[in-house]
């Protein structure tokens, strides 16, 4: 019950700041929450770096108390009717939405990314009240970038501890609010329209599920791996420009928005600057209806505007960089090479794929890779209704209702913005491409590993783009008429081909089984261990799953398992992938899995310092590897509780003692 | 009409749960239809009412009592055949380890196959109960998948068709069905509002 409360005091405090920004910018209220998530994850970041993550967060909250005070004091009752908007009404219903339907099915991490590093870095900020770079915890890579993990805690600042259920409610509500500025700024005669494309916005997120013709459940609305966010924050960029007369105070709010790109997700780099070259674009286009920016008339204005988004999209994710490498040991300015581990920065990996994309050395991999990627554009499913061909016919078919419903100054908006994403479109197309002949491991890149994740933010924002230019054409009924179409669309997609069985709203506890009985194995082992303990974990016949969720709920080290991995000597606790221990006779049997001798896993226990055995799910192999070591008879089943062990070593040669004799 | 213009949020939402009483007064005519035909109502299964595949009888293996099952796959099964109106199932199942996802399949008459189109999640509502609900479906075979991996002990208990009060709790909406319902309001409205021209015509 606290964290509701928590959650709704948040939102208070959203509707404050955005009455007050809304007030003195004259803007929409309904572009306002995202600029207050945004500003706000910001702020409370900056504090965090300098080791005051909850004074910021407090800020924020006084912050709010101030505009209530501020606005009303001006206004009265007429500032809070600014709040009466569409689109801010969007964003709050659905904002309470989520957080009484979550609270209610209390849903529960479940995906490994969100072990390696997404939910585990919102718990370690929530529990520790510390950014997660110098949090303890067993996370993966602590080098993400920091806005989500935030607002996060800025949801669940006021309440101990971390609920998960509140997790994704604040990223599902920061996700609605990037939404909700794409249907701002209409006026009274549109609001069916503005209705109707909000109802679309809602379910396109449902629209770009892959697999749910296969009946696989779906993670929609359920997922902290924060795609989705960096669609709707690269569609909020677009929508604060285009539902609003372009003006130095509705550039300077984009510019909050780019920076948090920058700071969301690497790729939101890339969509920050995409965004601020298709304003850039209309802005330069509009001639002598272009307004003073920036204090400049003429092109300056544009350029000054494009010139700082770099500027801040550099400096967000130079700056986060740089904090990175000094308070843990990850390197973000270097990146992996494929095949032969040649190491790339950023720089040399763009100078290397433009000179193969010319012609000049192109390698076999690299026109393999293309030609993969053009079949992909059509083939490959990133929606219902098929590929990325598909999106792009939809994306141009908003555009052409826009064109046919628009004045000459409107038409002439909507060509260049339909030339400019097309190009830019291309381009990320082609990033992808160095992307994944670069960066990836080669037999991750051939496969287009996660294809539909990292191009859904480029389709999700291009789609919202196209339809926040749809709602600013003439024809009040007519816009009205084509909104009802791409709700039909999307919604009768939805409707044939969704997974409406398993989804958010409906999803199957029985999935949370393995989740459950982890969590209370670990309860039973964080009772015995110290937080300086190292353990190591045997999980017979698992795939890593049960590694990633003790990863996530010991308050121990977890060592990395044996097997071998691709960790470093900066960084012990990358692990392999989770091996099941067998001999040579029996391999082949499980799908992860290694040839172990008895000295070979002693001499490995010793080297990566485990101090606890943790027999989670053992077998009768493990039970004879460990028997000459252990001072009592090991279990060859672990079916109701877990078996625990203290490793020690006298005189070279390592002894196990059942760990509940230290018990108190 | 001047109603309906003068408050098109509420009529929107009047509208939306007229129709689902109405949806949920039709499954209550059909469940009477199927009931008259001895083909509707519930019905208790044994555990040896299924027929079992990748599930094979043994002990459990911490406390050596009968009656046990143990998985050999990934993809167990149990199948009953019958033909009859099924709103809901409610099995009881008691299990040593996690059984990862619990799901339903059904056929419907003419199907030969089992389609992912026509399949159920567990929602587990005790200790050892996971119910199924299907929301009024004639079938003429049920399959349950009770565990999505291997060598997961199980004991399956006995599994109850319509349940008694199905066809009363398919009056409540589901988290999707509420999420429908609370949209319908505001999009009827809009809906309504487009196609009354006159609200056009009127200046502002």
């Amino acid at each position: 019950m606290l964290t509701v409360l928590a959650m709704l005091l948040t939102l208070c405090a959203v509707a404050c700041w955005s009455m007050l920004l809304a007030q003195r910018t004259g803007c929409d209220a309904g572009t306002a929450p995202v600029v207050v998530l945004c500003g706000g994850a910001l702020a409370v970041t900056a504090a965090g770096m300098l080791g005051a993550l909850a004074l910021g967060a407090a800020a924020v909250y006084l912050g709010a108390a101030v505009c209530a005070v501020l606005a009303l004091r001006r206004e009265g009752k007429a500032a809070l009717c600014r709040l009466y908007s569409p689109a801010f009404l969007f964003f709050l219903a659905g904002a309470v939405f989520f957080i009484v339907l979550f609270a209610v099915r209390r849903p529960m991490l479940y995906q490994w990314d969100e072990f390696t590093f997404w939910g585990s870095a919102a718990r370690a900020v929530c529990v520790h009240n510390e950014l997660y770079t110098t949090a303890p915890s067993n996370m993966i890579t602590r080098a993400y970038p920091p806005v989500l993990p935030v607002t996060v805690y800025l949801f669940q600042w006021i309440v101990p501890g971390f609920s998960e259920w509140a997790a994704y409610a604040a990223y599902d509500i920061f996700a609605l609010a990037g939404m909700a500025a794409v249907a701002a700024g209409l006026s009274r005669r549109r609001w069916p329209a503005g209705v109707l494309t909000l109802a679309s916005c809602a379910l396109l997120p449902l629209f770009f599920e892959v697999g749910a013709s296969t009946g696989a459940a779906s993670s929609v609305y359920l997922n902290l791996q924060s795609d989705l966010q960096l669609g709707c924050l690269f569609a909020a960029a677009l929508g604060i420009y285009f539902t609003a007369k372009p003006s130095t105070g509705s550039l300077a709010r984009v510019l909050v928005v780019i920076l948090a790109l920058s700071m969301t997700k690497d790729m939101g780099f890339a969509l920050g600057l995409i965004a601020a070259g298709l304003i850039f674009l209309d802005l330069l286009f509009q001639g002598k209806a272009r307004p003073r920016l920036f204090g400049c008339g003429s092109v300056g204005g544009p350029a000054i505007f494009f010139g700082l988004s770099a500027i801040v999209s550099v400096a967000g994710w130079a700056g986060w960089s740089a904090y990175v490498g000094l308070v843990t040991w990850e390197n973000r300015f270097d990146l992996a090479g494929a095949g032969d581990t040649q190491r790339l920065t950023p720089l040399s990996m763009l100078g290397v794929g433009l000179r193969e994309l010319l012609g000049i050395g192109r390698t076999q991999e690299f026109s393999d890779l293309a030609a993969s990627m053009n079949r992909a554009f059509f083939s490959r499913p990133v929606c219902l209704l098929g590929g990325g061909a598909v999106v792009a016919v939809l994306v141009l078919a908003l555009l052409a209702a826009a064109f046919a419903l628009g004045d000459r100054a409107h038409r002439r908006r909507v060509a260049v913005f339909a030339v400019g994403s097309l190009a830019a479109f291309a381009a990320y197309w082609v990033f992808h491409l160095f992307l994944y002949l670069y960066v990836f491991d080669p037999s991750e890149g051939l496969v287009l590993k996660d294809y539909a994740r990292y191009f859904l933010p480029f389709y999700l924002g291009w789609l919202l783009g196209a339809a926040a230019l749809l709602l600013g054409a003439g024809k009040d009924r007519a816009v009205g008429f084509a909104a009802a179409a791409l709700l039909a669309v999307v919604g009768g997609s939805v409707l044939w081909r969704g997974q409406t069985v398993n989804n958010f709203a409906t999803y199957s506890n029985t999935f949370y089984g393995e989740r459950l009985e982890v969590q209370s194995r670990a309860e039973t082992v964080n009772a015995v261990t110290a937080p300086d303990d190292v353990i190591y974990p045997v999980c017979q016949g698992s795939d890593g799953t049960r590694w990633y969720y003790y990863s996530y709920e010991l308050e121990a080290s977890l060592a990395r398992m044996y097997g071998g991995g691709s960790g470093t000597e900066q960084d012990p606790f990358l692990p392999t992938t989770a091996c099941t221990l067998t001999d040579a006779a029996s391999l082949g049997a499980q799908q992860y899995e290694v040839v172990t001798e008895q000295q070979d896993l002693a001499a490995y226990l010793k080297e990566c310092g485990a101090t606890v055995l943790l027999l989670d799910v053992t077998d009768e192999y493990v039970a004879q590897l460990l028997e000459p070591y252990a001072a009592a008879p090991l279990p060859d089943l672990t079916l109701d509780v877990p078996s625990l062990w203290r490793i020690e070593w006298q005189d070279g040669e390592m002894r196990l003692r059942p760990l509940e004799q230290e018990a108190p | 009409m001047k109603r309906i213009r003068s408050h098109p949020l509420l009529a929107g939402w009047l509208a939306a749960i007229l129709l689902w009483l109405l949806v949920w007064l039709g499954g209550g005519v059909q469940t009477l239809f199927y009931l008259c035909r001895g083909q509707a109502g519930t019905q208790q299964l044994a555990p040896g009412d299924w027929a079992l595949s990748s599930l094979v009888e043994t002990e459990n293996p911490v406390t050596g009592e009968a009656g046990w099952l143990v998985s050999t796959d990934t993809d167990p099964r149990m199948e009953w055949t019958g033909e009859r109106y099924v709103s809901a199932v409610a099995l009881t199942m008691s299990s040593l380890r996690p059984t990862g996802a619990v799901v339903l399949y059904y056929k419907t008459p003419g199907q030969t196959d089992y389609s992912v189109q026509q399949m159920v999640y567990a929602q587990k509502t005790g200790e050892a109960t996971y119910e199924f609900s299907l929301g009024g479906q004639y079938v003429t075979a049920l399959r349950i998948d009770p565990a999505s991996s291997g060598a997961v002990f199980l004991k399956p208990g006995t599994a109850v068709i319509d349940p008694p009060g199905s066809w009363l709790r398919r009056l409540v909406p589901n988290g999707l069905q509420w999420m429908a319902l609370l949209a319908a309001g505001p999009v009827l409205a809009a809906l309504w509002r487009l196609v009354d021209n006159k609200g056009y015509k009127t200046k502002e």
